[in-house]
C-alpha cells in the first residue's frame, strides 16, 4: 500500500472518528449503550468480587479474629445509651420545630426518600477522567443521574451516569463539581467547587464583609434545586482576603471518600424540579414541565413518622434556583 | 467457535476488572487487546475489540470516544512497529507500551479539552506512566497463558 494511500486512510479515518464523536456528544447513544453494556458487566463482576471478599473478610473478622471483641462490645453498648439519650433530646427539639413551622406558614419540606448502595469501585479504566465512584445500584433502582448521595458523614455527589443495575457517581471533589452552599452558624451562602484529586474544595462568592469562621460546618443550602438543604459537605479550614472583592475560602470534605463502602441515594420527590434529568454531562435543555410550587403534605412525623431533610419550597427557592445559575446548571458539570 | 477460547477473554476481562477497581485509571484491557492484535485471527479481533470498547467506554466516566480513538492507535503503532520488529519479542512490546502511555497522555487531554474537563496533568501524567511499566509485564503474563489455550486450539 503507498503512502498516499495510507494517509488518506487516516484521514477518513479521522473524520469518521469526529462524526462519531459529535454525534454521541448531541445524542448520547453511545454513552447509553457503554452504560447499558460495559458498565452493567463490570458492576456484576465486581459485585460479585465484592461479595466474595466480604465473605473471607466476614469469616476472619467474626469466628477467628475476636481478640478484644468483648470490650470493644461493652464499649459499643456504652456509645448506644449516650446516642439514646441524644436521640431523646432531639426528638423533643424536633416535634418544636415542627410545631413553630405550622405556626409561622412556613412551606414543608419535601421528603427524599433514601436508598442505600455500596461502593463497587473508584475511578475504573483509562477513560476515568472525572472523580468518581461505582455504586451497586442503577437506573431501575432509584440511581438515576443526578441523583444526590450522602453517607453517613455528609454530602458524597450526585449519579453522572448509570446502566440498570449500576452507575457511577460524581464526587463533590471533582475540579467540574459545583454545590450550593451555606455556612452553618453565619448563614452565609456561596458556591462550592471541587478541586480535583486531594486538593481542598474552595467556597466562591462570598463578599468580603460577610463572615464566615474557620471551623465551620458548609451545609447545602438547596438553592441549586439538585441537592436537598441541609446535608453537611465541607468543613471550612481557610479564610483570607485577596486582591479581589471575594473571599478566599478553602475547606475540606467531610466524607473520606477513600474508604466509603456504603452510601446512600436520594431519590427525587414527586413533582421536585431537577436541573439534569439526563446524563449529566450532556448538554441539554432541563424539561421544566415537571416544575410545581408548594405539595400540601402533611407534617412529617404526624402521620408515616419518616425522617425528611429540611427544605423550604416555594418561590424563594425557585427565585434562588435561578440565581445560583452556576450551580444549577450542574453540581458536577465544569 | 471455541468455546475455550471464549471463556478464557471472559475470564481476562473479569480479572482485568478486578485489577482496574484497584489501581484507579489504569487499563488491563490493553495487554490482551495488544494480543489478539498479536493472534491475526480477524473474527477474534472484532468480537474482542467491540467486548473491550463497550467494557471501557461504560466503565469510565467520560463521555464515548477516548478509549476507541486510543485502541486505534495502538493498532496502527502495532503495524507500524511490526514492520520493524518481531511481533512477539519483548522489546518490541516494550517500546510499543511506552508510545502507547505517551498517546494516553495527549489522547485523554485533548478529550478532556473537547469536553470542557478540568484535567489533573500530574495525575494523567503518572497513569500514563504507569501504563507504559505496567503493560509489557501483563502481556507476558497473558501471553504465556495464551499458549494453553492455543495448543488446545486445532487451528
Amino acid at each position: 500500500m503507498s503512502s498516499r494511500r495510507i494517509l488518506v486512510l487516516i484521514v477518513v479515518a479521522l473524520l469518521f472518528f469526529l462524526g462519531l464523536y459529535t454525534w454521541n456528544q448531541r445524542t448520547g447513544q453511545w454513552d447509553a449503550l457503554g452504560s447499558n453494556t460495559g458498565l452493567e458487566f463490570s458492576g456484576a463482576v465486581l459485585r460479585a468480587f465484592q461479595s466474595a471478599r466480604g465473605t473471607v473478610v466476614s469469616v476472619w473478622d467474626h469466628y477467628l479474629a475476636l481478640v478484644d471483641v468483648r470490650a470493644h462490645n461493652d464499649e459499643l453498648e456504652r456509645r448506644v445509651r449516650e446516642l439514646e439519650a441524644d436521640r431523646a433530646r432531639a426528638e423533643e427539639e424536633r416535634a418544636e420545630l415542627f410545631r413553630l413551622r405550622k405556626l409561622l406558614h412556613l412551606g414543608y419540606p419535601l421528603e427524599w426518600p433514601a436508598v442505600g448502595a455500596r461502593v463497587v469501585g473508584g475511578r475504573m479504566g483509562s477513560s476515568a477522567g472525572l472523580e468518581t465512584l461505582t455504586l451497586s445500584r442503577g437506573y431501575l433502582m432509584g440511581a438515576t443521574p443526578g441523583t444526590p448521595i450522602t453517607s453517613w458523614a455528609g454530602l458524597v455527589g450526585r449519579v453522572l451516569k448509570a446502566g440498570p443495575s449500576t452507575s457511577v457517581a460524581l464526587l463533590v471533589s471533582d475540579a467540574g463539581s459545583r454545590v450550593a452552599v451555606i455556612s452553618s452558624r453565619g448563614r452565609v451562602q456561596g458556591i462550592l467547587s471541587g478541586g480535583g484529586p486531594g486538593a481542598l474544595l474552595e467556597m466562591r462568592f462570598v463578599r468580603l464583609n460577610a463572615r464566615v469562621d474557620v471551623g465551620e460546618i458548609l451545609l447545602t443550602s438547596g438553592m441549586d434545586s439538585a441537592y436537598p438543604k441541609g446535608i453537611p459537605v465541607a468543613r471550612v479550614t481557610s479564610v483570607s482576603t485577596g486582591a479581589s472583592p471575594m473571599q478566599e475560602i478553602r475547606a475540606v470534605p467531610l466524607v473520606d471518600f477513600a474508604s466509603l463502602e456504603e452510601v446512600l441515594l436520594l431519590e427525587h420527590p414527586v413533582g421536585w424540579f431537577a436541573p439534569e434529568t439526563g446524563p449529566v454531562y450532556t448538554r441539554r435543555p432541563p424539561d421544566i414541565s415537571g416544575v410545581s410550587g408548594l405539595r400540601d403534605e402533611p407534617l412529617p412525623g404526624s402521620s408515616d413518622g419518616r425522617s425528611a431533610p429540611p427544605d423550604t419550597r416555594g418561590p424563594d427557592a425557585a427565585a434562588g434556583a435561578r440565581e445560583s445559575g452556576e450551580a444549577a446548571q450542574a453540581a458536577g458539570t465544569p | 467457535m471455541n468455546w475455550v477460547n471464549i471463556g478464557w477473554w471472559v475470564a481476562y476481562a473479569c480479572i482485568a476488572i478486578v485489577l482496574q477497581s484497584l489501581l484507579s485509571g489504569m487499563d488491563f484491557l490493553l495487554p490482551g487487546f495488544i494480543l489478539a492484535i498479536q493472534e491475526r485471527s480477524g473474527v477474534q479481533f472484532a468480537w474482542v475489540t467491540v467486548f473491550f470498547l463497550l467494557l471501557q467506554e461504560g466503565m469510565g466516566s467520560m463521555a464515548f470516544g477516548g478509549v476507541l480513538l486510543w485502541y486505534a492507535l495502538t493498532v496502527l503503532l502495532f503495524y507500524v512497529g511490526h514492520s520493524l520488529f518481531e511481533a512477539e519479542n519483548f522489546l518490541f512490546i516494550f517500546l510499543l507500551s511506552g508510545c502507547l502511555g505517551a498517546m494516553h497522555y495527549v489522547v485523554f487531554s485533548i478529550m478532556a479539552g473537547l469536553q470542557d474537563i478540568p484535567v489533573h496533568a500530574q495525575t494523567l501524567l503518572d497513569e500514563s506512566v504507569f501504563q507504559a511499566l505496567l503493560t509489557p509485564f501483563i502481556w507476558r503474563l497473558v501471553h504465556y497463558s495464551r499458549r494453553f489455550i492455543r495448543r488446545e486450539d486445532p487451528a
